[in-house]
């Protein structure tokens, strides 16, 4: 049963149930909504406006390095790539996940939580929370690569010998990881409950 | 069912309180240092953040500053002081939209990717020349277990209830 089939609005913030008529949580002060304002829509445009930002994340080179006058760059990829020819599987593994697996995986997760909501799919209610939560825990993970050419540019300052500069890729793929992470806040997880399933 | 943590107030003014204490230390050490064919570096996370940002780089070096150590602190920050307001019964309707803000902010608080992005960085420059672990590097691990037995003490239920309690008596 659902707080809206007997005239109760849950709060989103701290779970108490008020009357429909409310509009503030007396525990939590938070503003009440029984749902989201135009959740999907806002859910939509971030999901969007990630896409467009993943592919040149994904085309153009993160960072640029000079190692003794000689200048290269690599994209995401590439990068998995030169860690796997070095023997560094683990390494490999934990930037393909987090890079290039994950993201991917996030924006389809949310197509499909979006669609199925829209066009009320028969799909298992629980199944769908546990895929909401998945992208909530781990969208931030793949913010790792960035991170690493935070710390790659920072230290690796020596003069002619080395020196590492970040590449536009990393503007990109920086953006789109944000803007998936704001795509998942803004479902409203309660829309789930409100479509066919079990 | 809701089952309440033990002692979950003073475990977590405990363990933001030390959080607070670690991020003001680890900003004035160095967090890694690198040495080859006589040139060396030595950075601290605002220096790494710093070499960051220029042209194009601003927003994202201001993007690395506010995940990695602005985020992270202000939660420390808002945990302590909300827990110290519940104690002593002090502006308890502010008390409540700091609660609200520092758990709004958890999943922008990214200290441990950040280590986990140290992990990688290393491996990729052992080749390239000689890397050590400075004090930061160290206060910084020890920070990220810190915010996570902190995450794991909050006790949202516990603060709840005692928000809600004072709010009827303020009623009544």
């Amino acid at each position: 049963m659902r707080a809206i089939d007997v005239g109760l609005v849950g709060c989103h913030d701290c779970g108490s149930v008020h009357d429909a008529n409310q509009s503030t949580c007396r525990i939590c002060n938070a503003p009440l909504q029984s749902r989201r304002k135009n959740s999907t829509q806002k859910a939509w445009a971030w999901l969007i406006t990630g896409v467009l930002f993943l592919i040149p994340g994904n085309l153009f080179p993160l960072l640029i390095n000079s190692i003794l006058g000689s200048t290269s760059g690599h994209t995401i990829l590439e990068g998995v790539i030169l860690f796997y020819e070095a023997g560094n599987y683990t390494v490999a593994l934990v930037i393909l996940v987090a890079s290039f697996v994950l993201p991917i995986a996030k924006i389809l997760i949310i197509a499909f939580l979006l669609l199925s909501i829209e066009f009320r799919w028969a799909v298992d209610h629980h199944k769908r929370l546990i895929m909401y939560e998945f992208i909530e825990l781990v969208g931030r993970w793949s913010m790792i690569d960035i991170f690493v050419v935070a710390l790659l540019v920072g230290l690796v300052q020596l003069g002619p010998v080395a020196t590492i500069q970040p590449a536009i890729g990393c503007l990109a793929f920086a953006a789109s990881v944000i803007c998936t992470m704001l795509s998942a806040q803004s479902i409203d997880p309660k829309l789930i409950w409100d479509g066919p399933g079990r | 069912m809701i089952r309440c943590k033990s002692n979950p107030l003073d475990r977590t003014l405990a363990f933001s309180g030390t959080a607070i204490l670690l991020v003001v230390i680890l900003l004035v050490f160095p967090f890694l240092s690198m040495a080859r064919s006589g040139f060396s570096n030595e950075a601290s996370v605002p220096q790494i953040i710093e070499l960051l940002a220029y042209g194009w780089y601003y927003p994202l070096a201001l993007a690395v500053g506010v995940f990695v150590l602005v985020i992270p602190t202000a939660r420390s920050i808002l945990l302590f002081s909300v827990i110290l307001r519940l104690k002593f019964r002090h502006d308890l309707v502010r008390t409540k939209k700091m609660f609200r803000l520092s758990e709004g902010l958890m999943p922008w608080s990214m200290a441990e990717i950040f280590l986990v992005g140290a992990g990688v960085a290393l491996v990729k420059i052992a080749d390239l020349a000689q890397v050590g672990f400075d004090v930061a590097f160290w206060l910084y691990c020890t920070l990220v277990i810190v915010l996570a037995l902190a995450n794991n003490a909050v006790c949202r239920w516990t603060v709840w209830s005692i928000l809600q309690k004072e709010a009827g008596l303020a009623r009544n």
